[in-house]
């Protein structure tokens, strides 16, 4: 039987919890109010006094310093939004530093941000939005929209943003976010997927940079070389082999240069004609199936297509290799370089101070100071009407922007674009490795949409 | 009550076999419950999805019955992607069994400690991960510089192409999955070999019996509930793959490798027509269920 005693120590120690407890949900609640600390990195200008030549001067400069950021803990009418993209490092950090700026710029507003793998990305966000809680600001591949839009899922633009978008970006920044006379975003990045050479090996095969489709098949001879069993010891470029969005990019920049395109607005098929299977046949030069996929980052390939993007890949992957972007190649129709979007969409599904938040976080997002600091992150060019001051001198950037005045969408706006082009890039790719001819190719992949487009 | 008419007495149960079965049903709840909320109810919804037009994009999904199901029988795709199945399955299976056994007999002559030390180098690949193991094979089948045709330039052999070639992307992806699942058969088998009793070899080597004789008539039926198993399972392994598929090929190139399990995952994720993509996953249950069907008579039939 328990003594009076052994009751009172009980009672005691039931005190002790509760006083634990009581204690533990103070510290809780102040937790919650106590602002967290991050670490960010920013551009400052300081004065520094140098000597040049026995001469003391005064200079500012800028330099990059780390600082702790406090981001208050939201105050209990503040909005939470979601928001998700493909993952990219370190864009992927650059993105979450900037959603912890714009969160201390505005207390009012948290952000958590998801970075998820690209070949999930599309189902994620369907799925997201099916079960009724979507990602408020989703990165939406260019060719995805009509399916979101068609499915009522994206809200389109209020005018003020379409107002901003008009005045301060380029023309394919509102087209490429268009559809059926509403815009649904702005843009994250346009991929431009264009020449970047190996300029070491360029001079040292004494070849010049090609400006011509004619002119890149001459200096292949130069910089293709095999051993005495054929097998290559150097390539003179290596573009995509393997089905899928890469090969349509690739062969889309051949494709248009040559006067064709995969379809045409009203969706019809416009590839198989005798341009199309030029400009296929073209492409087999510059394709080679047997070589491994990394030949340019182990300075076996001396060019291959790729976008601004690319540029941290290659200063962290292959830091000895000497790479340079080259303007996009001139084709018997001209300059066309093949072009895709990613884009800033919000869902339907919100409530109004949801999607207010949203679109001012992307429209912040969208400001040039911001693109420079994607920039500064993997070299991702800013999509402005001019570059920032600071990087008007940048060569990366400069060829880049030039190559925008050429850019255009490979695709038309077609809500089963995903299931064309896999239908269509097994065909080439089947010609890549030699199986079929150029005109086999284009028949097998026109007969294989049009049944697609026959069932509606 | 009439004569000779035998009153029933209800059934009573003593209080230990009360809690007996008590205890059987609570025991065997959870695992039951688990079984309805993740396999029972989803194959329910699954056949109810199959029955709409229901894709992930827009709210409407009208009621089509059988639609998806005809729309599956007619289209070119489906029964490319069931050849390429099958073909990948009766490789695989007949493969990983023969192999399987064969290794597990030579393993079985073998001393103690090499025998153990084989079995678990060879069940090794088994637990690697699949993704490492398929960025390894592509390298070794890199047709210029893979380590495959440099070994094979020395016997006078290819090079090949491998998953770069319609005609040699399967045979080489099933040398992968063979390769992957070659110690799980070998374990299977060794465990069948060693429950069959040594005096039964050794009566059958008294009464004269060669080494294939004893191999074939009492070793081989000794083994039918194993190569039963086993035939089972790798059919239905084979019939199921996709991770190889996903990542050597893709399906490609063109269409050479494109099995049924990649078809249903791009109708469902990536063209988000979830109910075409529900209607050829209750194809393939069907395909898979008759096949194992025929198997098991087959194997009971001609082993007893």
């Amino acid at each position: 039987m328990e003594t009076k005693e052994a009751r009172a120590r009980s009672r005691i120690s039931r005190r002790t919890l509760m006083k634990g407890l009581a204690g533990s949900a103070a510290a809780a609640a102040l937790a919650a109010c106590t602002p967290e600390v991050v670490e960010q990195i920013v551009t400052v200008k300081e004065t520094v006094v140098v000597e040049v030549a026995g001469t003391v001067e005064i200079r500012e400069v800028e330099v990059e310093k780390v600082v702790t950021v406090e981001v208050p803990a939201a105050a209990d009418e503040g909005v939470e939004i979601t928001w998700a993209s493909h993952i990219y490092e370190p864009w992927n950090n650059a993105l979450a530093a900037q959603g912890m700026q714009f969160m201390a710029e505005n207390p009012d507003v948290k952000i958590i941000y998801s970075p998820i793998p690209f070949a999930e990305l599309n189902t994620k966000f369907m799925t997201a939005i099916a079960g009724g809680n979507p990602y408020n600001v989703m990165g939406i591949y260019g060719p995805w929209m009509p399916q979101f839009v068609l499915g009522g899922q994206l809200d389109p633009a209020p005018d003020d943003y379409v107002q901003d978008i008009d005045q301060n970006f380029p023309p394919i920044m509102k087209e490429s976010a268009t559809f059926e006379g509403h815009v649904y975003g702005y843009v994250q990045h346009i991929g431009i997927q264009s020449p970047v050479i190996n300029a070491d090996l360029y001079e040292a095969a004494g070849a010049q940079e090609p400006d011509t489709f004619d002119e890149l098949l001459a200096v292949q001879s130069l910089l293709d070389k095999k051993d005495e069993d054929g097998n290559w010891i150097q390539l003179g470029s290596t573009l995509a082999t393997t089905r899928g969005v890469t090969l349509m990019i690739h062969f889309g920049s051949f494709l248009m240069s040559h006067g064709a395109e995969y379809m045409t607005d009203d969706f019809q098929v416009a590839f198989n004609t005798p341009e199309g299977i030029e400009a296929l046949d073209l492409y087999a030069n510059f394709a080679h199936p047997d070589a491994p996929d990394q030949s340019f980052y182990l300075d076996k390939s001396a060019m291959e297509f790729n976008g601004p993007w690319a540029k941290s890949a290659y200063d962290e992957q292959a830091p000895d290799l000497n790479y340079k972007a080259i303007l996009c190649f001139e084709g018997p129709a001209g300059r066309v370089q093949a072009s895709y979007v990613w884009f800033w969409a919000i869902p339907s599904i919100g409530t109004p101070e949801q999607k207010l938040a949203a679109w001012e976080f992307t429209k912040w997002l969208s400001a040039p100071e911001q693109y420079a600091v994607q920039y500064r992150a993997i070299g991702l060019m800013p999509i402005t009407n001019e570059l920032p001051e600071e990087y008007a001198d940048d060569p990366w950037l400069q060829v880049f922007n030039e190559i925008l005045g050429y850019a255009r969408l490979y695709y038309p706006k077609y809500e089963k674009w995903e299931q064309v082009e896999l239908l269509v890039s097994e065909e080439l790719e089947r010609f890549v490795l030699g199986e079929i001819t150029a005109a086999e190719a284009l028949q097998n992949g026109e007969d294989k949409v049009n049944e697609l487009l026959a069932e509606g | 009550m009439a004569l000779g008419a035998v009153k029933k007495r209800p059934r009573r149960y003593s209080s230990t076999q009360l809690k007996r079965n008590l205890f059987i049903w609570g025991s065997l709840t959870p695992i039951l419950l688990l079984f309805l909320i993740f396999a029972a109810l989803p194959i329910v919804a699954s056949f109810y999805i199959s029955l709409h037009d229901w894709s992930l994009v827009g709210a409407e999904r009208p009621f089509i019955g059988l639609r998806n199901y005809v729309d599956v029988l007619q289209d070119d795709r489906f029964y490319i992607a069931l050849k390429n199945s099958a073909y990948y399955a009766v490789a695989y299976m007949v493969l990983v069994v023969a192999l399987g056994l064969g290794l597990a007999l030579l393993l079985d002559g073998l001393p103690q400690l090499p025998r153990e030390v084989f079995r678990a180098v060879y069940f090794v690949p088994q637990v690697t991960s699949v993704v490492a193991i398929a960025l390894i094979f592509r390298w070794l089948y890199q047709p210029q510089w893979g380590v495959l045709n440099y070994l094979f330039s020395f016997v006078g052999l290819g090079p090949f192409s491998y998953i770069k070639s319609s005609t040699q992307v399967m045979p080489s992806i099933i040398a992968l999955g063979v390769w992957r699942s070659l110690g799980y058969s070998m374990v299977i088998y060794t465990s069948g070999l060693v429950s069959i009793s040594p005096e039964l070899k050794e009566a059958a080597s008294i009464d004269g019996a060669s080494k294939w004789q004893t191999f074939w008539r009492i070793i081989i039926p000794l083994l039918q509930p194993t190569t039963l198993f086993m035939l089972v399972t790798t059919m239905i392994g084979g019939f199921q793959v996709f991770t190889e598929i996903w990542l050597m090929s893709r399906g490609g190139p063109g269409t050479a490798s494109r099995v049924l399990v990649l078809e249903i995952y791009e109708q469902g994720f990536r063209f988000f027509e979830m109910g075409y993509a529900s209607a050829l996953a209750f194809f393939l249950f069907i395909i898979v269920g008759v096949i194992v069907f025929f198997q098991m008579r087959f194997t009971r039939e001609t082993y007893g």
